[in-house]
Parts: C-alpha cells; sequence; structure tokens
C-alpha cells in the first residue's frame, strides 16, 4: 500500500498537481492577480471571475439547494468582492476563502429573508425539473444539502472542492490557506460527519 | 491520525478509478460508512451552472467594475488638478519657511546687524495694526525696552562699557538731558535715584548707544537742594521720587577717582559736546582681556611742566562718539588741535594725553596707539 501511495504521490505531484497549478496559477500569480484586480483592472477581474464563478456557485448551491438563487447569490459574491476592492479592503491571498466567507453570509441573509418571506421555488432541487429526476435522487440531494448544512464551512470547502470541483488536494490547500495535511484531515473529518449525518437522517426516515 | 487520512486517501483513489465500492470496503472496512458517504455525495454532485447565468454575472461584474472606475476618476483628476498647483504651493512654503527664519533671526539682531531692518519693520507693522490705544502703547513701551536691551548688547559687543560723571543737570527735555554739558539719553530702564530738577548735582552712568549718544544707566542726584517739581517727560515719576540712598544700585560705585570733584558751571560750558568728570565703572566693563582690571586704574601721571594741567593715561579706547571719545572710562574731547597717532580704532590700547579744563573735563592733546 505504501507503494501505490507512493507512486499515487508521484504521479500526482508530476502530472496532475503541477499542470493544474500550471492552468489555475501558483500563490504569487494569486497575489499578482489580486493587485491587479483591487485597482479594478478589467482583465484581472474578468481572469478572476472566470476562475473562481464555479466554485463559488458550487459552494452555495450546497447551501442553498436551488440553482437560481445558488446564481444571485454568487453574482453578489462577486459584487461584494467589487465594493471591497472598492473601498481597498478585501483579501490580498486566498481569495476563495474570502468568497465561501462571504457566500456564508449571504446565504444567511438569504435564509433570513426567506424565513420571514417564504417563497415557492419555480425549481426545487439542483438537478433539473422535478418530473424529470426520480424521487430517490430528490431525497438523496435534499440530504446531501442538509448534511452539508452541519458541516464547518472550511469542512463544507473542503469536501465540495474535493468531490463536486475535483480539486487536488494541493490545490485546496492552496486557495484556503491550509496545508495538505490539513485539508486531508478536514476531508476525513467531513466524510466522517457527513456518513454519521446521512445514517441519521436514513433511520429517521425508516431505513429509506 | 495521518496513516488513517492517508489510506483514506488511496481508497478514494480506488473509487475514482473505477473500483466498486465493495471491492474497496472490502480492502478497508473500516472507511465503510466514509466511503459511501463519498459515494453520495459525488452522486449528488449538481450539474454545471448555465453559461447564462455565469455571463450575466461576469457582465454585471465588469459593469459593476466600470461604475466603480468611473466614481475613482474624479478623485485621481483632483489629485492630478492640485499637482499642477505643486510648484506654487512649493514656492509658496519656501517663502513662508525663509520669512519664519528671517523673523526668528532678526529677533537677534542689534542695530548695525544685517537683519536689523527687518525686526524694525516688523515692529513697524506691528504698530501699524495697533490701533487700540492701550494696546498701542504697550507696543511702545516693549518697543523702547527693546531698544534699551539693544543698545546695553550692543555696547557690550563692542566692550565700551560705561562712562560716569558728575554735573549738574542743565536741560531736562524729553528723553534727553544735559548733564554737566553732555546730553544724555533717558530710557524708561534709567534708574534714577533722588528727585531730579534743573540745577541739581547729579552722578551719571552712562553707556554708549549705537548712534554715538550717550545712555544713562543711572543717575543719582546728589544735590540736597530742595527743588520745587521738575518734571521731565519720558521718565517714570516714582522713580524720581525715590529717595536717593536706599535704591539698591545696579552699578557699583567707582571707588577709584582720579580726579577731584569739580563741578562743571551750567551756564557757562566753553565746550558745546563737553564731558565732565569722567570716573571709570570698572565693574561693568564686559571684556576683562581688552580692558583688564588691573591695568584700569592708571594714576594719571603729571608732567612735572603741566602739574595742574595736564595728565596722562593709557587704557582701551571704548567707543568715539563724534569728538568725545571714551578711553578707559574716561570721556575726552577731541579737537582739531589734538595730535593723533597710530590711527587707533576702538578696542585698540592708546595712550592719551590731555589737559584738564576748568569744569574738570578734558581736552586731549595727544592720542596715541601702543603697538
Amino acid at each position: 500500500m505504501g507503494g501505490v501511495f507512493l507512486s499515487e504521490r508521484i504521479r500526482w505531484g508530476r502530472s496532475t498537481v503541477e499542470t493544474f497549478l500550471e492552468r489555475s496559477g501558483t500563490v504569487t500569480d494569486e497575489q499578482a492577480l489580486l493587485a491587479r484586480a483591487r485597482s479594478l483592472d478589467p482583465e484581472a477581474l474578468s481572469e478572476l471571475h472566470e476562475r473562481y464563478y464555479r466554485m463559488v456557485y458550487f459552494y452555495v448551491l450546497g447551501r442553498v439547494g436551488e440553482r437560481a438563487v445558488a446564481e444571485d447569490v454568487t453574482a453578489e459574491v462577486f459584487l461584494r468582492l467589487l465594493e471591497a476592492f472598492h473601498r481597498g479592503r478585501g483579501p490580498d491571498r486566498h481569495l476563495a476563502a474570502w468568497l465561501f466567507r462571504t457566500a456564508d453570509h449571504l446565504v444567511a441573509e438569504h435564509h433570513r429573508a426567506h424565513y420571514r418571506h417564504p417563497e415557492v421555488p419555480l425549481e426545487e432541487d439542483w438537478g433539473g425539473s422535478k418530473a424529470a429526476e426520480e424521487e430517490g435522487d430528490v431525497v438523496t440531494r435534499e440530504r446531501v444539502r442538509e448534511a452539508l448544512n452541519h458541516l464547518t464551512p472550511d469542512q463544507r470547502a473542503v469536501i465540495l472542492m474535493r468531490f463536486w470541483m475535483d480539486l487536488p488536494l494541493a490545490r485546496i490547500a492552496q486557495e484556503l490557506g491550509k496545508s495538505v495535511g490539513a485539508v486531508k484531515l478536514l476531508q476525513h473529518r467531513a466524510l466522517a460527519a457527513l456518513a454519521k449525518r446521512l445514517k441519521d437522517m436514513r433511520n429517521d426516515d425508516g431505513g429509506a | 491520525m495521518a496513516e488513517r487520512e492517508d489510506v483514506l486517501e488511496e481508497a478514494l483513489r480506488m473509487l475514482r478509478e473505477g473500483a466498486t465500492l465493495e471491492e474497496v470496503t472490502t480492502r478497508y472496512p473500516e472507511l465503510a460508512p466514509v466511503l459511501r458517504a463519498a459515494r453520495i455525495l459525488e452522486a449528488a454532485r449538481p450539474p454545471a451552472p448555465s453559461l447564462r447565468a455565469e455571463l450575466a454575472s461576469r457582465t454585471a461584474f465588469l459593469q459593476r467594475a466600470e461604475a466603480l472606475r468611473s466614481s475613482r476618476r474624479p478623485w485621481a483628476m483632483v489629485l492630478l488638478g492640485g499637482l499642477r498647483y505643486a510648484p506654487v504651493g512649493a514656492a509658496i512654503a519656501v517663502m513662508l519657511l525663509i520669512a519664519g527664519l528671517l523673523h526668528v533671526l532678526a529677533q537677534g539682531s542689534l542695530p548695525g546687524d544685517p537683519l536689523y531692518g527687518v525686526k524694525r519693520m516688523e515692529e513697524q507693522v506691528w504698530l501699524a495694526l495697533t490701533l487700540d490705544p492701550v494696546e498701542r502703547r504697550l507696543v511702545e513701551e516693549t518697543m523702547a525696552a527693546r531698544r534699551w536691551e539693544e543698545y546695553r548688547a550692543l555696547a557690550q559687543r563692542r566692550g565700551s562699557g560705561t562712562v560716569s560723571w558728575e554735573g549738574r543737570i542743565e536741560a531736562m527735555e524729553g528723553t534727553t538731558w544735559r548733564i554737566g554739558g553732555v546730553p544724555v539719553e533717558i530710557f524708561p530702564e534709567t534708574e534714577i535715584l533722588g528727585p531730579a530738577a534743573p540745577d541739581q548735582k547729579a552722578r551719571v552712568t552712562a553707556f554708549l548707544g549705537p548712534e554715538g549718544q550717550l545712555i544713562a544707566v543711572r543717575i543719582q542726584v546728589i544735590s540736597e537742594t530742595p527743588v520745587p517739581t521738575p518734571e521731565p517727560t519720558g521718565t517714570p515719576a516714582e522713580t524720581r521720587t525715590e529717595p536717593p540712598t536706599p535704591v539698591p544700585t545696579r552699578i557699583p560705585r567707582p571707588t577709584p577717582t582720579p580726579l577731584p570733584t569739580a563741578t562743571p558751571v551750567p551756564t557757562a560750558t566753553p565746550l558745546p559736546p563737553a564731558t565732565a568728570m569722567p570716573t571709570p565703572a570698572p565693574a561693568k566693563t564686559q571684556e576683562p582681556t581688552r580692558t583688564p582690571q588691573p591695568t584700569r586704574t592708571p594714576e594719571p601721571t603729571r608732567t612735572p611742566k603741566e602739574e595742574e594741567e595736564t595728565i596722562e593715561w593709557k587704557g582701551v579706547l571704548q567707543a568715539i562718539s563724534g569728538s568725545t571719545w571714551i578711553i578707559d572710562g574716561r570721556a575726552v574731547q577731541v579737537t582739531g588741535d589734538t595730535e593723533i597717532r597710530g590711527d587707533p580704532r576702538v578696542g585698540d590700547r592708546v595712550e592719551v594725553k590731555a589737559r584738564r579744563q576748568a569744569d574738570g573735563t578734558f581736552v586731549a592733546l595727544k592720542i596715541e596707539r601702543e603697538d
């Protein structure tokens, strides 16, 4: 197993990780990009939006469960980033962590507003029209979303980046400003918590 | 702990590479719940966001950025516009700095210094801007006090020291009195002991002002003749009414008196600016090296032929005020008949041969610089 793990690390190190980092940018590139974006450079802002939009979208969708809401909240997250840059604030590194925190605030605001003024969503889930989906899948996604909401923000960010965005551990560590070991630990704990929560929900639903 | 996370990572890799959940859980049974949760999570992966939504977000994002950039431009324009006036601002700042430096330096200047004119100009402006009569009087008093300090400092700088003599008060016109035939300026700071009035006998201690005038430091009335009420202007009344003896003197009385105290007759003074009975004031000498104390009391040696009329002494030429020279604290009158040798200047050590007049003043016969 150790040999397999070692070869795996080598494979990741030589191909996947390096290729991905070259494509997505290193820490230095991220700081340079943020420095340009801080001065509201259109090219830098465009690149920044392209690089992080899907990441934020998946993160928000994992919390709100509705595509339209997720799209609105994601767009709002980027507008908040602009406002922060305009006021001379905002991150100078680890942008993903900042975006996720801002998304958490906006999702909380959305939940509060939704609680005060309930609306009937046109789409109930993130998979498309309800008619086209099997009932079991809808139930599973709803359980997953609910279980995700019980994770810590770091755990949620790690497993969504890993299992929905297919990002390697090194990139996740870079984006969140953590070590690879810390990300592995967060991943393990997140999956364990998720498994327990899903099991509890199955038991509550009578083993469905 | 690290081993457990690495094992999980290995199990997840196997799943990604196509192994079934049963195969992996068979190999890692302790990870079965976690791997099942991972499978559920992957199965619940939502589809990617719609391109329409992403483009809409991008458009709104860039439009908002453009609006914020536009809102920044006015500030940039203000900044750039302000930079256009930077040279003018810098020039004004430099001028203010220079003016401040001139002001500070001018405050310590004395008559004859390059910046003294600046000081006097500032005072004139100050006076002109003071319209309230009471305040104006205070300003004038302040300026008079400044002049006094300046004159004293100047006398110290020149090393002219003080000169003293006795004579009758002949005139008290404004701030200029005439005592023993010598005009003397009276300042508010002048210490006047006793009731000063015309015809009263007084001992004067004075120093030489910047324009050659003698400025009285102290006037002590020594005549005991009661006088009605003379009121010279420019002199504080309270100082004139002081009794002569108890007032502390700022200048010690000169102990060596080389000449007998002969009082000049006020109305019959032969020389218009004559000085009367100069006596040295050794304690007020500011430059002891130039006017050393031991040598400051040369007892005038009288020549055998002119034992009563002519005396000689040596000392430092302390000041030249018109035809009156002050040598070693004594005023001596220089006339066209005076033989002057060696081009003596203030500060030089000279040898004097002078004739004593009937009124006690001295007329120089010969002044020679000592080399």
